[in-house]
């Protein structure tokens, strides 16, 4: 999974991609090309980068450095290509020559900056070569032009042309001049690109791990203001206290409202998830989706606490809009989304996989069926797996659900408006076969027609 | 001289011509020239590429600019290849335009370059802003007048125009001519903070009501305006015209025969003609635009391309009667001062 997929498939993940800061161009190629990080240990020290740095902010002088970074960071232009065409021998033209100076001579005054933090994790390579050969009268500013300074011939010429300037020369005079100059600016550039070609290696590198700081101190503040936790990781089990989703939270917050945290543990087996309409088990398996996204590139995760066990591939099945644009039916692309499922578990891969409703869109006899026959089959896999479900299903296997309805007030009227704060959003262990039946009821708040709600009560008597 | 010394005391002022051929050129490197002495970081630059620019295609000549050295030039990658000076590089912007990105250099000699610049009037403001880095005084915008165009030379603080016997061959003609542009580019501005507000609207007709908030009238185009069935009064008087103000726009305002103020982008968007105009006002409407704008001077190029030559000092006399500003040949400066002589 690439950082764009995520974007697409992962439900609230764009939220937190766009509520990071990052300064420079570069910056974000950077962040486009993460990879998604299987192995604890490659995770971890992702972490911990951003993690020195939010402990460093804390400090006042550290942080103002960082800020003073950042903003040279703005300066910063994505040379990728024009480095590589240096690769391949290819003469530069003043502009990317001038590219070239402006970035070492950046590069220098970051890296001094950086050097000074003591930030191991950064290593900027030493450009003093670049900037030599960029500056031949030693300014040390960015701008640039071929120098008389380069070449004896060059300053000669355009001596010629100046004086010949002040006089009434000819406009062929003039352009015969300004061809030679313009030969022995072509001899220069040459030669530049020549003398630059050794250090192409050391400018990639010192743009990406610009680029990389940029998207730290991206990720450092993206922390503190999501109020984002350093996950840990582990073989055994996923265990997440007070998950949240700060996309839903921020639009809640919007209406006054509160996101009410949720914990729940993940074991190498399936849970199945009941839970009245309206209690947010789709919510709760979209912001498990992205805690383990945001995880495995090497993000804070919204939670209060994390032990995360990393996967190879999360398989989500929720709703999607595209099934229709592709011309399936909703019930098809979900199974063809479970047996893709099956063969990449089959491949030996492990999987975190979140299934909302499964078999909602066929008649309930199949539906059952189909999932007792998918949770025999995760369960013999040994598959982390969250199945939510209306269905009663009478198999054994470890069943959650969401408390609901709990606290209702009878002198409160409920409706659409203050439904959220009567249900109990958490999850306890669940024994009982038979799901909460409370679908009416919550018809009923939503305030649908007395005759509807007549007839149908009508049925369910019988 | 004259009006040069007027120049450098704006933070940037364009130079536009009111047709071709009534020497725009000839004026911007007549200012140039003479700000060569001038102890005042100059910077210049061009909005957009104007319809001769657009020429390169069909192999016409384009007009380029005499820039002395020191003087700051902004253009596109296009053009900074092709400049015939030694010019030192002090940035490239991110901002692109048809031509590439856009190359912020400095004249280390005198020579020829050709100019092009933002295409939008937001980039063009952005990039006199910009410039203050390089500690430039004043800006000098090579202004296009086109209503195509979406950047307007009106951003700048000042203008100088133009004209001559390309607008028309007949003197009083051609001063009321002037005359109209030279009232349109001094309408009396909004204040600052609705002109924000304004700018951000690309197009349509809007209403503002007592407290500045902006309603959408929902009239797909100024054609429209009188089959427009919702009353365009709702919301007040004050009416914004972020397009072209045509004659029927005008005239569909005045006859509801209650004082409208009407609110434009800029100068170079009326294509309503005098008379129009006139009615207008005189029917107590008034007509504000977006921009403060000063014309500090005009230009004269007596000569039409078709070869009729207009008596350069009663065009002079009578321009600078009916304007108040000063009025200058460029043509003739040149010929009083030899030591300024173009090499062309």
């Amino acid at each position: 999974m690439r950082i764009k997929e995520a974007i697409a498939h992962i439900s609230g993940f764009k939220f937190v991609i766009d509520a990071l800061n990052i300064q420079s161009s570069a910056g974000r190629r950077i962040l486009y090309a993460l990879p998604f990080l299987k192995v604890s240990e490659d995770i971890e020290r992702e972490i911990e980068k951003t993690e020195w740095l939010i402990e460093g902010m804390k400090e006042e002088a550290f942080s103002q450095k960082i800020a003073l970074i950042q903003m040279k960071m703005g300066e910063l232009r994505d040379i990728a290509s024009t480095i590589s065409r240096l690769k391949y021998n290819t003469i530069l033209d003043d502009i990317e020559l001038f590219e070239v100076k402006h970035l070492a001579i950046l590069a220098d005054s970051i890296g001094k900056e950086v050097k000074k933090l003591k930030l191991s994790f950064v290593i900027i390579p030493d450009l003093t070569n670049t900037i030599e050969i960029l500056d031949p009268q030693s300014k040390k500013i960015p701008q640039f032009y071929i120098y008389d300074e380069y070449s004896p011939t060059l300053t000669s010429i355009r001596s010629e042309i100046s004086k010949i300037n002040q006089s009434e020369a000819t406009d062929d005079e003039i352009n015969a001049l300004r061809l030679k100059e313009k030969e022995e600016e072509d001899k220069i550039r040459r030669e530049l690109t020549q003398k630059l070609q050794p250090y192409g290696v050391d400018l990639k590198s010192a743009l990406n791990e610009i680029a990389t700081l940029d998207l730290l101190i991206a990720k450092a503040h993206l922390t503190k203001e999501l109020q984002l936790t350093k996950p840990t990781f582990t073989e055994e089990i996923t265990f997440l206290s007070e998950l949240f989703n700060p996309e839903i939270e921020s639009s809640l917050q919007k209406q006054g409202k509160e996101f009410q945290p949720v914990s729940i543990s993940i074991p190498a087996m399936p849970t199945l998830i009941t839970g009245a309409n309206m209690t947010g088990k789709t919510v709760l398996l979209k912001s498990i989706a992205l805690i383990q996204t945001l995880a495995q590139f090497g993000f804070h995760v919204p939670a209060s606490s994390a032990k995360i066990v990393p996967v190879d591939r999360i398989i989500c099945c929720m709703t999607d809009e595209q099934d229709e644009l592709s011309g399936l039916s909703s019930f098809a692309a979900e199974m063809i989304r479970l047996n893709k499922m099956i063969e990449q578990i089959e491949k030996g891969e492990s999987l975190l996989v979140l299934i909302d409703e499964l078999a909602r869109t066929t008649n309930p006899t199949e539906g059952k069926a189909i999932v007792a026959g998918v949770l025999n089959f995760l369960s013999e896999h040994k598959v982390s797996s969250l199945i939510t479900t209306h269905y009663t299903i009478d198999i054994p296997c470890r069943k959650l659900r969401v408390r609901g309805f709990r606290l209702k007030d009878e002198n409160v009227k409920i409706d659409i408006h203050n439904i959220n704060n009567y249900i109990d959003y958490s999850l306890e262990e669940s024994h009982e076969n038979e799901v909460p039946h409370e679908a009416i009821y919550i018809a009923e708040i939503l305030g649908i027609s007395d005759d509807l709600l007549h007839r149908i009560k009508s049925y369910l008597n019988d | 001289m004259p009006f040069v010394k007027d120049v450098v005391t704006h933070k940037s002022i364009s130079v536009v011509g009111l047709e071709k051929n009534t020497g725009k050129t000839e004026t911007l490197n007549y200012v140039l020239k003479r700000l060569r002495t001038s102890q005042k970081q100059i910077a210049i630059t061009s909005i957009g590429l104007d319809g001769e620019r657009i020429d390169s295609v069909t192999q016409t000549q384009k007009p380029e600019i005499v820039v002395s050295k020191g003087v700051i030039f902004v253009t596109s990658e296009k053009h900074f290849f092709e400049k015939r000076l030694t010019a030192e590089i002090l940035d490239v912007s991110n901002h692109r335009t048809a031509m590439g990105r856009l190359v912020i250099a400095k004249a280390l000699s005198e020579g020829k370059v050709i100019l092009s610049g933002p295409s939008d009037t937001v980039g063009v403001r952005k990039l006199i802003s910009n410039l203050s880095k390089w500690d430039v005084d004043t800006t000098i915008v090579d202004g296009a007048l086109s209503r195509l165009s979406l950047a307007s030379p009106a951003v700048t603080d000042a203008m100088i125009l133009a004209t001559g016997a390309a607008l028309s061959a007949n003197i009083p003609q051609l001063v009321r001519k002037t005359l109209f542009v030279k009232q349109l580019i001094e309408l009396e501005p909004v204040d600052a903070e609705l002109s924000e507000q304004l700018q951000a609207l690309k197009s349509g007709i809007w209403a503002i009501d007592k407290e500045n908030r902006l309603h959408d009238l929902d009239i797909q185009s100024v054609f429209m305006i009188d089959k427009s069935e919702r009353d365009i009064f709702e919301f007040g008087t004050r009416l914004y015209v972020a397009g072209a103000v045509s004659d029927k726009l005008i005239n569909c305002l005045r006859t509801h025969k209650r004082p409208v103020e009407l609110i434009i982008h800029d100068f170079s968007k009326v294509f309503a003609s005098q008379l129009n105009f006139d009615a207008f006002l005189q029917g107590g409407n008034t007509m504000k635009s977006l921009f403060k704008n000063k014309l500090i001077a005009v230009t004269i190029n007596p000569l039409a391309p078709n070869g009729l030559m207009l008596n350069t000092e009663t065009l002079q006399k009578a321009l600078e009667e009916e304007l108040n500003i000063p009025v200058y040949d460029v043509m003739e400066l040149q010929k009083d001062d030899s030591s300024l002589k173009f090499r062309e």
